[in-house]
């Protein structure tokens, strides 16, 4: 069930007052909130719901063993092991299988791997990570270990079930522990993102998606030059406006469960160079690969060189991460390669960019990068690129209008980007100044011209499949 | 003044909005529920009470137009389809017989395409929506001068009409378009029950069976009348079973309909897997490995399953050029 679908909707009017009336009874209420997640997960598939009881039980007694173990480093290492093997069974088989089965043929064997009627749970990637993160806590901190009710909500929390963001094991429990959970946070805050998220994802990101960056993205050799261009900065206004408005919602249904989820956008078309674009795209990802991942293989800690190595696993990771395909291996190695070059411009004391130059370069790296995320294949991706400048319907359209409305949106984008806080602020302090009956008021007009101007239907988001 | 809004409050205020908005979007949320529920309230409710909110919708989709909000349903040509032809073949034989294990409806070719360059439609839900780009990347490289257009939307279906009215569409757009060809792929949507404007009709009986043909025949007919060739792709085995029965339904319709009005039925069962037998993701390849074809949802395909279905419609319609 998606969160921006009537039936969601209609769940949420029934859910949250009753929600709200446990306030004083927090087991009772995390039992609610527990069995929502699973009821949640069950409207995808029943079995998806066994499976992920199933493998939250396995972490909960995994994490019991841990927290009795003298040494950390061999347990922890096994524990994550079946932890990760259950994402790597599910998700990569298949790339496994096809990538090995090709390779034995070209080199004249078979393979004797077989093909598995196996379907990933949706989220898969999403609650192995934070299955990971709850691990480690146990290792380390045997005294935080958890019992299982509160080990399977932390699993099936789900406000970052589907799509995250990436829930710590710690941040999480620590909130639980604290008491502050069961009544709504900063209400004209949460009511703010998730209205704000619902434009953004079935708004623009739809129109984007529909009439700029599809149509091209499936026939790409009927397109010239600027089109092809066209539908490149198009999809990169579209993931960060799809996903962003994403993580607005359920950040702002999380608070009104008063729950306060990790950051994972900070404006991120507004980064200076590389490695400020990763301190601003998906942070609840890049923060877990540098702190599980990039800082465990050494982190900057051993080296010039090694430090580099690092940060191209890390980055290989990142992109492997979003699913079994090449196009993802290519865009994480891309994000990884250009770390390092930017890396060995520092260290080979560079001049410094001037800060409007940097941002340019991000932009036009991650836009460039983007096409092989959004393609379905590595031909695919090199197709359009090639187009850019060898074109047989040439570089200027017959009919602009299009790029003309995605420039006009494109500006509008940046100057929002510029003041989103200011905005945030402004519309925040505006809702908490209105009497109930204005506010209601004002939402119901809101939601009625997003739905208004959305599209027919409940579209996907673009990170259910990952 | 700082206000902040109480439990209670915000409980009410949550009823009012979603109250409000579900009043004036009660007609869109009616096509919805049928279309993702196959409930509808319409049939429970005086016909009135959508008025209001049909009319605020036409009035801010007019006002969208104005100011380019993107509608390609609003910018296809609307131009009215002639009256639908009475359906000259012989109506279907009810009830359907259930084929044995390993049998399946074989392919029909009846057609040939007239001279000159061709305009095809490919129409249907996400299964066209696989096929499509393939089919138009490998003709268009073979045929520069051919038109081609991929309509192609998912969750659609040939049962709910008032979700997607594939029948209409596609009648519009042969006059829109004068076109010589039409491709129909869909089916996985279409095993549910069929709301009439009077009542319900479950998803199997003799009655949906006849509406389910009806619409098949609304679009091969007017495709017949206009002189327009259609290639009606057949399904594929399904791993969910409710989806398996409706393409041992749907196959013996488009089938049947293709034969009795002599267009061409495309049948992919021997490509991808067979109706009559249980769902299996793979076959064999030319060499006899297995070869990956369905997608993990065991209704879509994987590119080698893409691959072959698109080699065979191409064929298929090399193959109806006149020599």
């Amino acid at each position: 069930m998606s969160f921006v679908s009537p039936e969601f909707a209609l769940l949420s009017l029934l859910f949250f007052p009753v929600y709200w009336q446990l306030v004083n009874r927090p087991q009772l209420q995390r039992t609610v909130m527990l069995l929502s997640g699973y009821g949640l997960y069950a409207t995808w598939s029943l079995s998806f719901a066994a499976v992920l009881w199933a493998y939250s039980v396995g972490i909960w007694a995994l994490g019991g063993w841990l927290s009795r173990q003298k040494k950390e480093r061999l347990p922890m290492t096994l524990a994550l092991m079946l932890c990760v093997s259950f994402l790597v069974f599910f998700k990569y088989y298949e790339f496994i299988r096809a990538s090995l089965s090709a390779g034995l043929v070209s080199l004249g064997f078979q393979s004797s791997l077989p093909i598995l009627d196996v379907v990933t749970p949706v989220g898969v990637s999403f609650f192995t990570f934070q299955a990971v993160t709850y691990l480690v806590m146990a290792a380390r901190q045997p005294s935080q270990v958890r019992g299982l009710p509160d080990v399977l909500l932390f699993l099936c929390f789900w406000p970052t079930l589907f799509a995250g963001p990436i829930l710590r094991a710690d941040k999480f429990f620590a909130q639980l522990d604290a008491g502050t959970t069961g009544r709504p946070l900063d209400v004209s805050l949460a009511l703010y993102w998730i209205v704000l998220g619902a434009a953004q994802k079935l708004i623009f990101a739809t129109w984007l998606g529909d009439t700029i960056v599809d149509p091209v993205f499936k026939y790409p050799e009927q397109q010239g030059g600027l089109t092809l261009l066209a539908a490149m900065v198009g999809y990169s206004l579209q993931i960060v406006l799809d996903f962003g408005g994403y993580t607005l919602i359920v950040t702002g249904l999380a608070r009104l469960l008063g729950y306060e989820l990790p950051v994972n956008f900070r404006q991120p078309y507004l980064a200076r160079n590389l490695q400020d674009f990763w301190t601003r795209w998906h942070v609840s990802l890049s923060s877990f690969i540098r702190d599980y991942i990039y800082i465990p293989l050494g982190g900057n800690r051993l080296g010039f060189t090694r430090t580099q190595c690092n940060v191209v696993v890390g980055m290989l990771i990142s992109g492997l991460w979003h699913g079994p395909s090449w196009t993802f291996v290519v865009w994480g190695l891309l994000h990884g390669f250009g770390v390092v070059a930017l890396n060995l411009y520092k260290q080979a004391r560079g001049p410094a960019l001037p800060a409007w130059a940097g941002h340019k370069l991000t932009l036009l790296f991650v836009t460039l990068a983007w096409v092989f995320f959004r393609a379905d294949s590595l031909t695919a991706a090199l197709d359009l690129l090639q187009g850019l400048w060898t074109n047989a319907h040439g570089f200027w359209p017959a009919d602009s209008a299009q790029v003309t409305q995605l420039g006009v949106f494109t500006v509008i984008f940046g100057v929002m980007c510029r003041h989103a806080v200011r905005l945030q602020r402004w519309a925040v302090a505006g809702l908490q100044t209105m009497s109930p009956w204005t506010a209601t008021g004002v939402l119901a007009l809101l939601i009625y011209l997003v739905i208004a101007w959305g599209p027919s239907g409940v579209p996907g988001f673009i990170y259910y499949r990952f | 003044m700082k206000v902040s809004f109480s439990v209670r409050q915000l409980g009410w205020m949550l009823w009012v909005v979603g109250g409000l908005n579900a009043l004036l979007w009660l007609d869109a949320l009616d096509n919805y529920l049928e279309a993702r529920f196959e409930w509808s309230l319409s049939s429970y409710w005086p016909g009135d009470w959508f008025e209001p909110s049909r009319r605020m919708a036409n009035a801010v989709k007019h006002l969208t137009s104005h100011i380019g909000r993107h509608d390609p349903e609003a910018e296809r040509v609307q131009t009215q389809p002639g009256p639908t032809p009475k359906p000259a073949p012989p109506a279907m034989s009810l009830p359907l017989q259930a084929l044995p294990a390993g049998a399946f409806w074989p392919s029909l070719a009846f057609q040939q395409l007239t001279p000159g360059p061709q305009r095809i439609l490919f129409a249907g839900d996400s299964m066209m929506q696989g096929i499509a780009p393939l089919a138009i990347r490998e003709l268009s490289l073979k045929h520069p001068e051919w038109q081609m257009t991929d309509l192609s939307k998912q969750s659609t279906g040939l049962t709910s009409r008032k979700y997607f009215d594939w029948p209409r569409t596609i009648q519009q757009e042969i006059q829109a378009q004068n076109l010589t060809l039409v491709v129909v792929f869909l089916g996985p949507n279409d095993p549910r029950d069929m709301y009439l404007p009077d009542r319900r009709v479950s998803f199997g009986k003799p009655e949906w069976l006849e509406n389910y043909a009806a619409r098949v025949d609304e679009i091969l007919g007017f495709a017949v009348q206009n002189q327009v060739r259609v290639i009606w792709l057949g399904l594929p085995a399904m791993r969910d079973e409710p989806l398996q029965r409706g393409a041992v339904v749907s196959n013996h319709v488009f089938y049947d309909r293709a034969q009795a009005f002599g267009t061409d039925y495309l049948s992919t069962e021997p490509l991808i897997g067979l109706v009559s037998l249980p769902f299996k993701k793979s076959m064999p390849d030319d060499h006899g490995r297995p070869l990956n074809l369905r997608g993990e949802d065991g209704t879509h395909f994987t590119p080698a399953g893409l691959h072959k279905i698109k080699q065979a419609l191409v064929a298929h319609i090399e193959k109806a050029q006149p020599q």
